[in-house]
């Protein structure tokens, strides 16, 4: 016998005369689907994926590098696989200097903010663009280096997206988009999880081992136009 | 309230850098989040010059994480000082750019001096690496260095009750803060 209890009870399902399987979603038993529609989704879900990670830049007696923790914040992401790597870099047309180091390290898709002004850091308009870049690529996970700057820009760049924060992680995991959050609080490991999208976290240098660099390994830069007027007046 | 000095640790030094900020006929308050263990500190601010000490406090702040902390701090901001010439952070706290998100104003954190001159306040800033020099706008959101040793002087010996503000008082909904309001959960102790 085809169809389902509410079938029998209602009639109203056609399948349950000829004997077929239930498949029209008018009956209130188990099968609700329409047809052709073989699994139930959830799309309350977040669409959320992969993982933005922000690439800071030292510039020292005119000599620009990546700063060490934000190639172990890339090297982490590549361990995790979750998803695709994202770096956003700040900075005049200079910067195109680093984006094969860029993606040596892992980087798939690198979003230049390119503008010479943001060469310093400005918080506020280094924040806008981070939460304006996530609007439009939808990272699962943001990843900052808990560094005087990072510390600085990453609960501001969470405030703008609305979301929480987890500083000075001290290991991350993740499971399907989920991001584990570990911290050492009063000598316990404790696990935290972000119940918004994206989930920002803030790592230590050295919490994380430095990755190889895959030389000729390539990526996609897009530059990004900072419109914002988020600038200090510097003195 | 031309000064709100946010308790989030020893606040000498900040006590410090209000006193020769302040000028005549300025005054400032002193807020801090939490349990009466807060009310010698405050007191503290008293003794040093505040006008006022608020405590906040209430059961539907528990369990707050830092964007909940943010969002008292930001009520008690849109209540009680939205005019306030700087906001003041004893220390940096990841509260405190969220503030300024929240509010809308800019943020200066690791600043180890703050001056007055003819146009208004200028702080400096030490990144470590570098020290830059900024203009700071009428508003702005400021978390001092750490390490930061400034002293202060004691000016009174009164010591005014400390105000006690609970959600309702700051108009925050039931839902918006304490663990409902939280955007990141503590799971599990491994």
């Amino acid at each position: 016998m085809g169809g389902c209890d509410g079938c029998a009870s209602s009639g109203s399902c056609p399948s349950y005369s000829s004997g077929d399987s239930c498949s029209t979603g008018s009956c209130g038993g188990e099968k609700k689907l329409p047809p052709g529609m073989l699994e139930n989704y959830n799309t309350n879900q977040s669409t959320a994926d992969g993982t933005l990670v922000f690439i800071e830049v030292s510039d020292k007696k005119g000599v620009q590098a990546i700063e060490p923790v934000s190639k172990q914040l890339l090297g982490k992401a590549s361990e995790m696989g979750g998803g695709r790597i994202f770096g956003v870099i700040f900075g005049g047309p200079e910067r195109k200097e680093l984006y094969k180091e860029a993606f040596s390290y892992g980087v798939d898709t690198l979003y230049h903010v390119r503008d010479p002004r943001l060469s310093t850091f400005h918080p506020e308009a280094y924040a806008e663009s981070i939460a304006a870049v996530c609007e439009r690529i939808i990272p699962a996970v943001v990843l900052f280096g808990s560094t005087p700057r990072g510390a600085e820009l990453a609960p501001r760049a969470a405030a703008s997206m609305g979301t929480g924060i987890v500083t000075d992680c001290s290991d991350l995991a993740i499971e399907g988009r989920m991001l584990s959050m570990f911290r050492v609080s009063e000598g316990k490991k404790v696990r935290y999880e972000c119940v918004t999208f994206p989930q920002v976290a803030t790592v230590k240098e050295g919490v994380f081992p430095s990755p190889a660099a895959q030389e000729g390994r390539g990526g996609t830069a897009f530059y990004w136009q900072y419109g914002g007027n988020g600038f200090k007046q510097t003195l | 309230m031309d000064h709100v000095l946010f308790v989030t640790g020893n606040p000498g030094p900040a006590l410090g850098v209000l006193q020769s900020l302040i000028q005549d006929g300025d005054t400032f308050s002193a807020v801090a989040i939490g349990g009466d263990k807060l009310d010698d500190m405050l007191k503290t601010c008293t003794s040093a010059g505040a006008s006022g000490i608020y405590r906040l406090m209430d059961e539907g702040f528990m369990g707050s994480d830092t964007w909940a902390l943010a969002r008292i701090y930001a009520a008690f901001v849109g209540k009680y000082s939205p005019d306030a010439e700087t906001f003041i952070f004893a220390r940096h706290s990841s509260a405190m750019p969220m503030l300024a998100h929240l509010i809308r104003a800019q943020q200066f954190c690791y600043v180890t001096e703050i001056v007055r001159d003819a146009e208004g306040i200028v702080a400096t800033q030490d990144y470590g690496d570098e020290r830059r020099i900024c203009r700071v706008p009428r508003g702005s959101v400021i978390s001092l260095k750490d390490d930061l040793q400034i002293p202060f002087e004691r000016k009174s010996a009164r010591t005014p009750d400390v105000k006690i503000l609970g959600r309702e008082d700051i108009e925050l909904a039931e839902r918006s803060v304490g663990f409902c309001g939280s955007r990141v959960l503590a799971r599990e102790v491994c």
